[in-house]
């Protein structure tokens, strides 16, 4: 394919990226250098830096980024785990009955997350279901605290993610070649050998893809911390952006918003760096 | 892997498949039960399982009152409905071309939806409901328009330019929302574009473009070039071999990327809530019960959390395998 | 794939059969009054557009005239019974021809975060009726976001008789003689108890908040009866905030002074923090930091908690039936005070109709509009979903009104009208709850909330 023809084809999506998403980066940057509460929004007053070292000095900034690389550490491995042992379970049954669980199990990736969140709450009302079996079985009142809400806002992590995985483990699962678990199986390997040895550095590609997507997506928990703390911070269960969230409408501080989430996204870049790179070599070696 | 043969071993297996679908569903099912509760049985401390059913959190949310010949209004809504659903179902054995009876049902869900609010008095929630659907089906639209024509193009062309456009566009993908919403907004003040359905359609279009042309790539990337190479010799130019050739090919791929657009938009709180003043969509809309200001907003959540996952419900009932295929697309290709 | 859209065409019909029938079977329910209002009021709901034009005035129905072109109103607050009762009120208007009303709501916070962001871009206001409480009045009044609304009100003073809403409810939106709002609800803060219960244990009404911390001893702390002997609200950042105003001021305190300097840092503010903690240590329990409003609601509705200090709005729907059965076993009194002659501790609040000054469509229009939610006849029947301001509604009120009129009276007033309040409470809410976890002590919360806010307060230019 020519070169002008790659941007005929291309031009309205690339037109559109750098409008609405390189632009406002480059905006968030600018503003977050400035003071700008809902009082001057029209006239936002030049600080250089010191919102952004604001942020840096801030203890309830790095609280919530604590919290949000707990989360991390917590729903990315968990929902890998989980997902591998059911796609596992899944493998095993008729392809009618796997339809049925298929879609049961798609259920909690597609509900809006703000509904999903209201609904596992919901479970631990005074009113809900879980909290009196709670009661029922461990004897003590379920109580809103530190350590309750953040294990609802992790449990729930789970429950939403879970599903993602579950399914790609299980497409890599249709994947497995039969020969050499036959071979396996005549060479005389358990099927926890077999997993082990076959069936897990088959899977390890899709294992890196799902690590990473999962991790982006962990980092920007928002809406069932959203509804779950609503946004008390007693419970000091802030992940990085519903404290940005808060900065921004709560506090009022909309320079120092903007600032918080550029140093946010640098948080992420991190990350993401070591992963563009080799994602950009990959890609110039298939040209 | 081969079946486990043990009979035990096959009985662990749906045991423990079934206790996976019971903590998938159980959030959404005591919900479901929940919205059928009166006030006193919702809020009791200890569950009931047993109680007399109501519909009156739906009536509130939906209907502002109540019509006094409601049942024959609901029968004949029902039943257009019903026809409208056949049609779609069993488009094959009616002998008239499939392009026609789609378009037919297309128009005749939107009289439907412009009917009901003629013949029965809606409640608010109802136009949160059409906000909903204008902004869904104007994402998806868009982006897979212009995604495809950029999935393409990124999956023919061998040169740097699409090298970098893809790495950035990975790159755009972990950015939080709200590095750009505050941005968005002046940009919708100074266009004054704020709180209508086009900004927040090409807001989501473009955060979801990273994702959409990945995910059409990869799906582009397992049609071999010879097939357009062929049409092309015989005299198209490129787009038409593009329109006429490949997208017939590439319908399910594109399916597939189309649900994930349609999950985003349906799903965005955060974007709607800071663009939209009072065109708002059903998260923002549900958002209302979620601050404990009313112990009446317990029952009237849930009844609003189910009614706005039943859509859903019935996009993964039909797609499921088109989702799963979108999910595992990057799979495959690893 | 053909035998799934087969069973599911299957369901589909099942279902929709079952719809129409039980829809069938449903009596008309009432919107959103409860069994309390009077039945003629209901009938009268949904209005036909023909009503317009007689020449009869039907108060129960909007009487304006439809105006030469089509006109959108857009309203933005929160939802709680009687703020909903006036939206409904308020659709009432769009029967009339060409107008067209829309009531959006939102959780509060939310709600004023949209007005917030709506109005400080400058440009038109996307919203031409705001609802607010008395922070929304220093806020954005004093931000220049609101029209006053002076000569609009002298002019249907008679016609709508605003004479019949008394001064002070008026007070809480003047600032500097402008009026910014029309004030619809009151509220306060009284005692909701178990009338059956304290007879039983032989307890008096209290009139001190020590009186409240014996017989909650009496009841004992973890008799397995109830939820807790008595609660308050501190179940949030905010909630502190406002149960330490009511108790700092009726200890002799106050918030800033006149010079925005920071003034509850001082030793009524620690009397205050220390009787909150006593409330919650011998009252309360570790449960009370999670005992929300609704909870509390809940609880007094379903027989799980004795008594509370709590709003008036939440004692409104003690009467409905739907919510409890023990409507007949509650009773009320006004708030308790810190000692004989102190205040009682509740404050005064008004939610109040405001029109932003940047509206593109005719005020005099909009004010009507709200002249007809808020007129004799609908704010009589509100009086039975929550606390309205017309004197004349009062005798409409439920059996909480004269607690509640008695604890207004008699109890610390409302907040200042100072712009810098907002500052004050979002630091309080922010340090207060550290109390109650043990982290800070009274004094180094306040003095830490002191300090931040004077930062922040001179940051904005409130403090030279």
């Amino acid at each position: 394919m020519r070169r002008s023809t790659f941007f005929r084809f291309a031009g309205p999506s690339i037109f559109i990226m750098t409008l609405l998403m390189l632009i406002p980066l480059i905006m968030a940057i600018y503003l977050g250098m400035n003071y700008v509460t809902y009082n001057n929004v029209t006239q936002p007053q030049w600080v250089g830096l010191r919102n952004y070292i604001e942020v840096l000095q801030d203890n309830r900034f790095w609280q919530s980024f604590l919290f949000t690389g707990g989360y991390m550490l917590f729903v990315v491995p968990a929902t890998m785990i989980v997902g591998f042992g059911v796609a596992l379970l899944l493998d095993q049954v008729s392809t009618f009955t796997r339809g049925i669980y298929l879609s049961l199990f798609l259920l909690p990736f597609v509900i809006v997350p703000i509904v999903g969140t209201l609904m596992f709450k919901q479970l631990f009302e005074p009113s809900g279901l879980l909290t009196y079996l709670y009661q029922t079985i461990l004897g003590t009142k379920f109580r809103y605290t530190e350590v309750s809400v953040k294990v609802l806002i992790l449990l729930y992590g789970l429950w939403y993610v879970a599903p993602f995985a579950l399914v790609t483990y299980f497409a890599g699962l249709q994947t497995l070649s039969k020969d050499q678990l036959e071979a396996a199986s005549i060479d005389g390997a358990s099927v926890w050998q077999k997993i082990r040895h076959i069936v897990i550095p088959h899977l390890r590609s899709l294992t890196i893809l799902i690590l990473l997507i999962s991790t982006m997506d962990a980092y920007r928990v928002f809406d069932s911390v959203f509804v779950l703390t609503e946004m008390n911070p007693i419970y000091k269960a802030d992940t990085v952006m519903t404290y940005t969230f808060q900065t921004a409408v709560t506090v009022l501080r909309l320079g120092k918003a903007n600032a918080m989430a550029i140093l946010t996204i640098v948080g992420i870049m991190i990350v993401l760096i070591p992963n563009l790179i080799q994602s950009y070599r990959q890609q110039v070696e298939e040209r | 892997m081969e079946k486990v043969k043990s009979p035990t071993g096959r009985v662990l297996i749906h045991v423990a498949l079934i206790l996976f679908s019971v903590y998938s569903m159980t959030p959404f099912f005591w919900t479901l039960l929940q919205s059928f509760k009166n006030l006193k049985d919702a809020n009791s401390r200890v569950p009931k399982f047993i109680f007399t059913p109501t519909w009156a959190n739906y009536e509130e949310l939906w209907l502002r009152s109540l019509p006094e010949n409601g049942a024959t209004i609901a029968f004949f809504l029902m039943a257009a409905l019903v026809i409208l659903v056949c049609l779609l179902l069993f488009a094959k054995y009616i002998p008239v071309r499939n392009g026609v009876i789609y378009g037919f049902v297309i128009v005749g869900f939107v009289v439907l939806l412009w009917a009901i609010p003629r013949v029965l008095d809606m409640a608010k929630f109802y136009d949160y409901f059409i906000n909903t659907l204008i902004v869904t089906v104007g994402t998806v639209t868009v982006s897979i328009t212009i995604g495809c024509l950029a999935g393409y193009g990124l999956a023919r062309y061998a040169g740097m330019a699409a090298v970098v456009v893809l790495v950035a566009a990975l790159g755009f993908r972990a950015l939080p929302r709200l590095a750009f919403v505050l941005p968005y907004y002046w940009i919708g003040a100074a266009l004054n574009l704020l709180d209508t359905h086009l900004l927040v359609i090409l807001t989501l279009v473009a955060v979801n473009q990273p994702f959409t042309i990945w995910m059409l790539r990869s799906f582009f990337m397992e049609i071999p070039g010879e097939l357009e190479e062929a049409a092309m010799v015989d005299g198209c130019n490129r787009l038409t071999a593009f329109i006429r050739v490949i997208m017939p090919i590439m319908w399910p791929g594109v399916i597939s990327t189309a649900l994930f657009s349609l999950l985003l938009a349906y799903n965005e709180f955060l974007l709607v809530r800071l663009l939209t003043q009072t065109n708002w969509t059903l998260p923002v809309a549900i958002s209302r019960y979620t601050g404990g200001e009313d112990p009446r907003h317990l029952t009237l959540a849930a009844a609003s959390a189910v009614s706005a996952t039943i859509p859903i419900m019935l996009v993964i009932l039909f797609f499921q395998k088109n989702l799963v295929k979108g999910l595992t697309a990057g799979a495959v290709k690893g | 794939m053909k035998s799934t859209k087969f069973l599911l065409l299957s369901l589909l019909v099942i279902a929709s059969l079952l719809l129409s029938a039980c829809g069938a079977t449903e009596e008309p329910a009432a919107p959103t009054e409860p069994a309390a209002a009077e039945p003629t009021e209901e009938a009268a709901a949904p209005e036909p557009t023909e009503e317009v034009a007689e020449p009869e005035v039907d108060p129960s129905a909007c009487n304006l005239e439809p105006p030469a072109e089509d006109t959108e109103i857009n309203m933005i607050g929160w939802s709680f019974p009687i703020t909903d009762f006036y939206a409904d009120e308020l659709m009432k208007c769009d029967d009339v021809e060409n107008l067209d009303i829309n009531t959006n709501l939102l959780a509060s916070a939310d709600a004023k975060e949209q007005v917030r962001l709506a109005l400080s871009a400058g440009g038109d206001s996307p919203y031409d009726i705001v609802h607010s409480a008395n922070a929304g009045v220093a806020e954005w009044a004093a931000a220049g976001w609101m029209m006053p609304l002076n000569d609009l009100v002298e002019k249907y003073w008679d016609e709508y008789n605003l004479g019949d809403i008394p001064e002070i409810a008026w007070d809480g939106a003047t600032i500097d003689g402008q009026i910014y709002g029309v004030p619809i609800v009151a509220n306060t803060f009284h005692l909701i108890y178990r009338r059956d219960v304290w007879d039983e244990m032989g307890l008096d009404v209290p009139e001190t908040f020590d009186d409240v911390i014996d017989i909650c001893g009496t009841i004992g702390l973890d008799n397995p009866d109830w939820d807790m002997p008595f609660a308050i609200n501190l179940s949030a950042g905010w909630a502190w905030e406002i149960e330490f105003f009511q108790l700092l001021r009726a200890y002799g305190g106050d918030y800033i002074d006149e010079n925005n300097n920071a003034l509850f840092n001082s030793e009524a503010g620690v009397k205050a923090l220390e009787m909150i903690l006593e409330i919650a240590n011998n009252c309360m329990g570790p449960d009370g930091y999670s005992y929300s409003l609704d909870d509390q609601e809940v609880a007094l509705e379903l027989g799980t908690l004795p008594s509370s200090n709590n709003w008036a709005s939440r004692a409104a729907n003690m009467s409905d039936p739907e919510r409890t059965d023990l409507g007949d076993v509650i009773d009320y009194a006004p708030a308790p005070r810190v000692s004989a002659d102190s205040p009682r501790v509740a404050s005064a609040w008004n939610d109040f109709y405001m029109i932003p000054a940047s509206v593109t469509n005719d005020p005099d229009l909009i004010f009507r509009i709200i002249m007809e939610a808020a007129d004799e006849q609908s704010q009589q029947e509100a009086a039975a979903v929550g606390m309205t301001t017309r004197a004349s509604a009062a005798e409409y009120g439920g059996p909480y009104l004269p607690a509640a009129l008695q604890s207004l009276a008699e109890g610390i007033g409302a907040y200042s009208k100072s712009q810098a309040n907002g500052i004050v409470q979002a630091k309080l809410a922010e340090f207060l709850p550290l109390v109650g976890t043990g982290e800070l002590t009274p004094q180094e919360a306040l003095d830490a909330a002191a300090a931040a806010y004077t930062e922040e307060a001179t940051a904005q230019g409130y403090i030279e």
